[in-house]
This record gives C-alpha cells, structure tokens and sequence, in this order.
C-alpha cells in the first residue's frame, strides 16, 4: 500500500476527525472543536453526510455477513465447562481454603485494584519512612537515666600491685578505669549500675584490698 | 448530530470480563455471545477461510476466558479481544505462508430484513452488493481500517493500538481508504446504476 503520511493540503484538520465524530468516539474536547468546525463549513457538512451514509451501508454489509456455525460455541462453552468443574474439583480436594486466597490475591491484582494498591503501598512507604527518621525521644531518656546509675572513684594503687591483680580486682567490682594515671598516679574507675547500697560495698571492697589500693575516694557525680 | 451505535454501547462490559476473570462461567456465557459473530466476521474478513476462522475464533476465545484478569481497562473490551484475534489471525496467516486473498466477490450475503417492502428489500440488496464489490477492491489495510471505524466504532486511539501505527496514520489511512472506496462505488454505480 503505496499512499501519502500526511493529507492534502486542503483538507482542514478537523475532517480527518469526522469518522469518529460520526462513531461517537471523541473526547468532549475534540468533538465540540469539530462541532464548531462544521457549523460554519459546508464543504466538511457534506463530508460528514457521506461518513454516516458509508457507516451505514458498511454495518448493513457486515452486519449480514455469515456467522459461524453453532458448532462453534458448543465447543468453546463445553471447553470452559469443563474448565470451570475441573477448577471447582480441585478446590474441594483440599485446597478450598488455599484456592480461596489465591484467588483473593489474584483479584487484588485484577488492574482495577492495582491503582488502589499502589497507593496504599505509596502511604505505608510514607508512613515508614516518617517513623525512622523521627526524633525518639525514649533514647533520650534511657540514657540519661544509666548515666545516672555509673558511680566514680578516685583510686591510687600499690607500687607492688601487679597488673593482674588490678584486673581481677576490676572484675570484681565490674568497674573500668576511665581516667589516669595523673601526676599523682590516680586513676578514675567507673562502676555502672550501682545504687546506694553497692556503692558502698564497691567502697568496702576497695578499702579492704589494702595490699593494691592505697587510696580510694568516691568522686561527686 | 445523534449517531446511530452498530453494535450498541454497554459500560458494564469491563465489568463482565471481571467477573470472567473470577471464573464465572455465565457471564463468560454472555461475553461469547456477544462477540462470537463480531470476532468471527473480522478474522474471516483477515483470513478469508470459514474453517480457519472458526479455529481462530474458538482459541481467541479461549484466550479471553483464561487471560480476562489481564485486561487492563486502558481501551475499549472490544479492542482488547479483536486485538487477541487479529494476533492469532496473523499468526495463523504466517504459519500458512498464505498471502492475502482478495475478497471473494461471490459471498455477497443475502440481506434479510423484515421491516422492508420489496422495493426496500432490492435496494437495499443492491447497494450492499454494490458497497460489497467496491470494498472487494481496496487492499486489505483499508478494508481492516473501515471495519474498525465504522463498524466496530473504535476511538482513532484504540485502532492505532491494535494495528501498532501512529494515531496520525490513523486518521490518514481512513482519509485515503474512504476516498478510494468512494472512488469505486461511483465507478460501480456508473456501470450499474442503483435503482
């Protein structure tokens, strides 16, 4: 088929819209410029009668063209019959419950839901997104709180104390040196967790282990 | 300007085919029914075999009752399903390695109508056969083309579609198809004229 991409010159663009103006299937838009178009040309009024008459004689040709033969529909209807109780079969045979979800999913998947399910999807994206990068103010308070709890001492061990020694008693305390050794070879040990009472005997414990610490003192928090 | 509807619009047939794609038999029932001759007139009018047809019409049928959920709504039901039909036709055509026959002037259909008088009846008659003829003479593209316009009423958009041509070839196609089939109803008139 040897014919030109474009139409003639003459021809005003809104006749290349009449066939579907006479099919009723333009947008608003469109079918009212046409609508006007024609209101003041004869040329695309006589163009416009000729479209509805060939629609017309076109639907009277193949309107009464041939159909095919009943055959043809018994066949394709007893094939999904067939279909639709071979279908049913299966969902009896124990998988009726999983069946019936698949086939909720499927239908949430049918393309009138898809819009509605990527919204949905857009909103919990949203929703995430604001819920990690929120401010926790929970965090804040947890740890203010175990700072509260941490209990220092100032501490100058035996010149004869081993390092060992001074590891073990560490452990036994469950404290950390944090600061040290100053000029006076002081260290500040660090005991979390603690409370009134397992100060005091981190204190105890301290004093009574004369033979690696000189000098213990509790430093003010 | 009211125009007529050939085959009568029905919004709800999306709808349909939803219910289709839930597997409901009955309402694939009425969507057989209502496009079993429209399907079947257009692959014959591609193939030009009445057994090759019915084969084609019978899979794309198929077709629709098992791929319903993937009808997207972005055209017309009717697009979608004669887009599956024209698909298998053309397949069909090139396992065939036929070549596209002309329309066979002799299968001009009886036009019964109940509503004419006998004179109406003839006329009516003629200029089918007339317009029968002419038609018989534009190559397949415009033949296809008139078809999905004036019959099946499908928007330029829908068409482009389902031939995979620009929306702009659309429109001229139809220009250059109406022109030509103009051109042979006043050659045919000329050497039979109608009563």
């Amino acid at each position: 088929m040897s014919e030109p991409e474009t139409l003639p010159a003459e021809v005003h663009p809104e006749a290349a819209l009449l066939p579907w103006y006479a099919n009723d299937t333009l947008g608003s838009e469109e079918r009212q410029s046409v609508a006007r178009h024609l209101e003041s040309c004869a040329g695309c009024r006589r163009e416009l009668e000729e479209l509805t008459q060939l629609k017309h004689d076109l639907a009277m040709v193949y309107g009464a063209a041939p159909s095919p033969s009943p055959q043809l529909a018994r066949s394709v209807l007893q094939k999904v019959a067939v279909e639709t109780s071979l279908r049913r079969s299966a969902d009896l045979q124990g998988g009726h419950r999983l069946a019936a979800v698949d086939q909720w999913l499927r239908s949430l998947f049918l393309p009138q839901w898809v819009p509605t399910l990527a919204a949905i999807m857009l909103v919990v994206q949203f929703g995430l997104l604001l819920w990690v990068t929120m401010p926790v103010e929970e965090d804040r308070i947890t740890t203010r709180s175990i700072e509260s709890l941490a209990l220092r001492y100032r501490v100058s061990f035996q010149e004869q104390a081993t390092e060992g020694e001074i590891r073990a008693l560490l452990n036994a305390i469950r404290g950390r040196i944090v600061d040290g050794p100053t000029a006076e070879r002081t260290y500040v040990i660090e005991v979390r967790g603690g409370d009134p009472d397992s100060s005091k005997k981190t204190l105890a414990m301290l004093r009574a282990r004369t033979e690696i610490v000189a000098l213990v003192e509790t430093l003010t928090p | 300007m009211a125009m007529d509807s050939t085959h009568g619009r029905d919004d709800s047939e999306p709808d349909l085919l939803a219910a289709v794609a839930m597997g409901d038999p009955s309402a694939f029932d009425r969507t057989y029914r209502l496009y079993e001759k429209r399907v079947y007139q257009y692959v014959f009018s591609l193939i030009h075999d009445q057994t090759l047809a019915e084969d084609i019409v019978g899979e794309t049928m198929i077709a629709v009752w098992r791929g319903a959920g993937t009808f997207s709504r972005s055209s017309r039901v009717s697009t979608w399903i004669l887009g599956i039909a024209r698909h298998k036709s053309l397949d069909a055509l090139r396992r065939l390695g036929r070549r596209q026959r002309e329309v066979d002037l002799d299968a001009v259909a009886d036009l019964p109508s109940h509503t004419d008088t006998p004179f109406e009846g003839l006329h009516r008659k003629e200029v089918a056969s007339v317009t029968q003829r002419a038609l018989g003479t534009l190559s397949r593209e415009h033949q296809e083309i008139l078809r999905l316009v004036f019959y099946e009423e499908l928007p330029y958009g829908d068409i482009a579609v389902l031939l995979g041509i620009p929306a702009n070839t659309v429109k001229t196609r139809v220009f250059y198809a109406k022109q030509q089939l103009k051109r042979q109803l006043e050659r045919l008139s000329q050497k039979e004229p109608i009563s």
